[in-house]
């Protein structure tokens, strides 16, 4: 017996406690292609963006990882160096810790990787002191970064510890709990938010992103995270955005491919009476890895940093033009949104219903699976991850989107990206329009779907109760 | 009364699990490194031996040997196959302008056994050719009694294309594309300005486009970074010009089949006119099965 709990407890401490390493998901049409393309893509991911314990901050997509930026302005001209001066990146303002760290971008020192610990630095005379000596002095204009990774890497922690259960450790809203959900979190792997203050064709903001997460989305499983302070949500929301940056880019990267290099494609290229071979079939792969692959990940690259830039950018911001029109106790402005709710120009009757509880008529007709001729196998509306998808029903007072009327306004006039909730702003319905719009949608739950007094009109204009005295 | 007294194993199981609790920190604290990569590598621009096509021309390379111009056919081993109208007309429940004529199917358009809006197009530009810019006038999309036209489109990357609304209802047009950031917006009736898009990517298929508000509406963008594409028309009949003499091939795409030929073979002769045709039977236009009945469960209360 004595033996026997010895040789237990011996037993127990070789038990180790490993934590799994972490791993991203392939996606799906990744998993079609050829042995030899999963190959190339896998290396440029793990190139360009690395794995979860091993992450890689690509400077190329304008996602903030931490840490200041600056380059060498002068420098003695010889010796031993322990201080230089530099130029800090423009409003940038670096604040050393006992442990920061500074890391070569360009220059002699390029590819050393251990990093060089910093001292000081006097804002007064830009000059910054380092815990090391260079023998040879960096040259003017060499750049470096200092605490590089920073926010990246407490993003990453704070993701993996907050969401990843539910949006999994990919982003692609897969995580272990997410199989009980309904709906299902989001998968950010395709560049698509649905709640977003910016134009139909354009990403969300980091602005967006930090609403969802602080005040969570009523009527569904994500709740409010406004226990974290604001400095843990803006780094939550830039791993966000660099997941869904890696998710878009795989995307993009099996399109190339898919075309002739899937297993589908092979398989039908190698058949037949004039089937091709298939080691020419690989040899012509290895050749367009050569001569084309270069210039179309530069491609890839240089639209989603695009896209992602011109989010943050004043014209991809929603903004009314003309202010919200008064919700007054003549109900003026409610009845004209009534109108347009019916009328032949808006049409939101036929999704959501003429009593707005989201029966209307295209809930039962079958829509198309997208890229096939063929039918969903149930009628009604689904969205751009597959799934199937309700139109709102307006009487609850649930806005998943947020319950201001600016982010109603929103969803009419952008529409919501990656459902079937078309854009109305600028081509269809003017300014006053989507606001009496604004209006009767938001009387619904309190009034019904037919603009009525609940009260006199003195009481109404009394109380000032909804009616005008939300702006 | 027993004593209850702690066994031996009782007391290294409880030190055991202490000791196994004490080590386990969570995925929190694992260790994870940050490499920053800088945007552009030094070495970046060194290598200009691999000729690209890039647009506005660079050392035109394969158009060395002359250019040609690829003429064809498309045919169809058979006669238009009954597709059943997508509207009847004077159907109930649907918009008034859309029931005036019923909305024809045109998945399939065979007219004297040759096929209608087959896409025949070179997957990426010649290497090393330098490429004519894209037109500046506009390709139109217009929807007329509740039918895209036309039911495929050829646009340029950087064309503009111009949606427009003729008929009295309001239409949402939806495009779904694979590389482009996708458009969704209502034009609103009677629309004859429209919105102007462009695409900035070429599309390695065609482009579904599709309205939100009347479901079976459904076109097609075929989206190319070059001129060398053609839809076939009615006639079956197809041209393309411009092109760099030796072996090309040319995606064929149908929108019942997906790729009728991924890699179609020809040889372009410098200064001549090639001809082609292209056969398909209704075997090839595998993906279409035809209307099926749908099986619409009724509510089981009277």
């Amino acid at each position: 017996m004595r033996v026997r709990t010895a040789l237990f407890g011996v037993a127990m401490l070789f038990v180790g406690c490993d934590v799994p390493e972490a791993q991203f998901v392939s996606s799906e049409p990744f998993n079609g292609l050829a042995p030899e393309a999963r190959r190339a893509v896998k290396a440029e991911l793990e190139d360009k963006f690395g794995t979860p314990d091993d992450l890689v901050g690509w400077l190329r997509f304008p996602i903030n990882y931490g840490g200041v930026t600056g380059s060498v302005a002068s420098v003695a001209e010889s010796g031993p160096i322990t201080s230089f001066t530099v130029e800090l990146a423009p409003d940038a303002t670096l604040d050393v810790q006992r442990d920061s760290l500074l890391k070569w971008q360009s220059g002699a020192y390029r590819d050393v990787d251990i990093p060089i610990p910093v001292r000081g630095f006097d804002a007064q005379s830009n000059v910054l002191t380092i815990g090391a000596e260079l023998e040879k002095p960096p040259n003017v204009g060499d750049t470096f970064v200092i605490d590089g990774g920073m926010k990246f890497k407490h993003g990453k922690q704070l993701y993996l510890k907050h969401c990843m259960h539910c949006h999994g450790v990919t982003g692609d809203g897969n995580g272990p709990t997410a199989k009980y959900l309904n709906p299902l979190p989001r998968d950010y792997r395709q560049g698509v938010f649905k709640f977003t203050s910016t134009a139909q064709t354009d990403r969300a903001r980091r602005d967006d992103l930090g609403r969802t997460i602080k005040y969570g989305i009523p009527g569904t499983y994500m709740p409010s995270f406004m226990l974290l302070e604001d400095q843990e949500v803006d780094a939550i929301v830039e791993y966000i955005r660099w997941l869904s940056v890696r998710g878009e880019y795989e995307r993009r990267l099996v399109n190339e491919f898919e075309g002739d290099y899937s297993k589908e494609a092979i398989t039908d290229r190698t058949s037949g009476e004039d089937g091709e071979d298939r080691d020419a079939i690989i040899a012509e792969l290895q050749v367009f890895l050569d001569e084309d692959f270069p210039d179309i990940v530069e491609g890839i690259a240089d639209d989603l940093a695009t896209a992602w830039s011109r989010a943050e950018e004043e014209p991809a911001l929603i903004l009314p033009e003309k202010p919200r029109t008064a919700d007054d106790a003549a109900l003026a402005s409610r009845l004209r949104g009534r109108q347009l709710y019916l009328s032949e120009r808006a049409k939101c009757a036929s999704c959501h219903g003429p009593r707005g509880v989201g029966d209307g008529p295209q809930t039962e007709l079958f829509q198309k699976i997208p890229g096939t001729n063929d039918d969903y196998d149930k009628p009604g509306l689904y969205n751009v991850w597959g799934d199937p998808i309700d139109p709102r029903n307006l009487n609850r007072g649930i806005y998943r989107g947020g319950r201001r009327p600016i982010d109603i306004y929103r969803r009419i006039y952008a529409g919501i990206k990656g459902t079937p909730m078309p854009a109305f702003g600028g081509t269809v319905l003017k300014d006053e329009e989507i606001w009496d719009l604004v209006n009767y949608v938001m009387s619904i739950p309190y009034d019904g779907p037919e603009p009525q007094a609940s009260g006199s009109s003195e009481e109404l204009a009394s109380t000032g109760a909804h009616a005008g005295g939300r702006q | 009364m027993k004593h209850f007294a702690l066994s031996s194993v009782t007391l290294a199981a409880v030190a055991c699990s202490t000791l196994l609790m004490s080590g386990c920190g969570g995925g929190a604290s694992s260790e994870t490194t940050v490499t920053i990569k800088p945007a552009q590598p030094d070495d970046a621009g060194g290598d200009s031996s691999a000729a690209n096509g890039a647009e506005g021309g660079s050392t035109p390379a394969a158009g060395a040997g002359g250019i040609g111009t690829l003429t064809g056919v498309v045919s169809y081993d058979g006669s238009q196959p009954f597709l059943e109208a997508l509207v009847q007309k004077g159907k109930q429940g649907v918009d008034a302008i859309c029931a005036s004529e019923g909305v024809p199917n045109e998945t399939v358009v065979v007219t004297d056994g040759k096929l209608a809006n087959v896409c025949i197009f070179l997957a990426r530009a010649p290497r090393g050719m330098s490429i004519p810019p894209a037109p500046e006038e506009t390709a139109v999309f217009d929807q007329k009694l509740c039918k895209f036209l036309p039911h495929v489109l050829l646009v340029r990357t950087g064309q503009p294309l111009q949606v427009l609304n003729g008929d009295p209802v309001v239409h949402n047009t939806h495009t779904y594309p694979s590389k482009n950031s996708g458009f969704n917006a209502t034009i609103p009736p009677n629309d004859r300005m429209g919105t102007t898009i462009k695409y900035s990517r070429a599309e390695p298929i065609p482009v579904r486009v599709q309205c939100d508000i009347h479901a079976w509406m459904r076109a097609y963008h075929l989206v190319v970074d070059h001129p060398f594409a053609a839809i076939s028309g009615e006639d079956g009949t197809f041209r393309i010009e411009g092109l760099p003499a030796g072996d090309q091939e040319f995606r064929v795409w149908h929108e019942t089949a997906g790729y009728l030929d991924r890699k179609y073979k020809v040889t372009i002769t410098a200064d001549q006119e090639t001809s082609v045709e292209l056969k398909y039977g209704s075997a090839d236009l595998s993906r279409w099965d035809g209307p099926q009945p749908k099986q619409v469960i009724l509510s089981a209360l009277p």
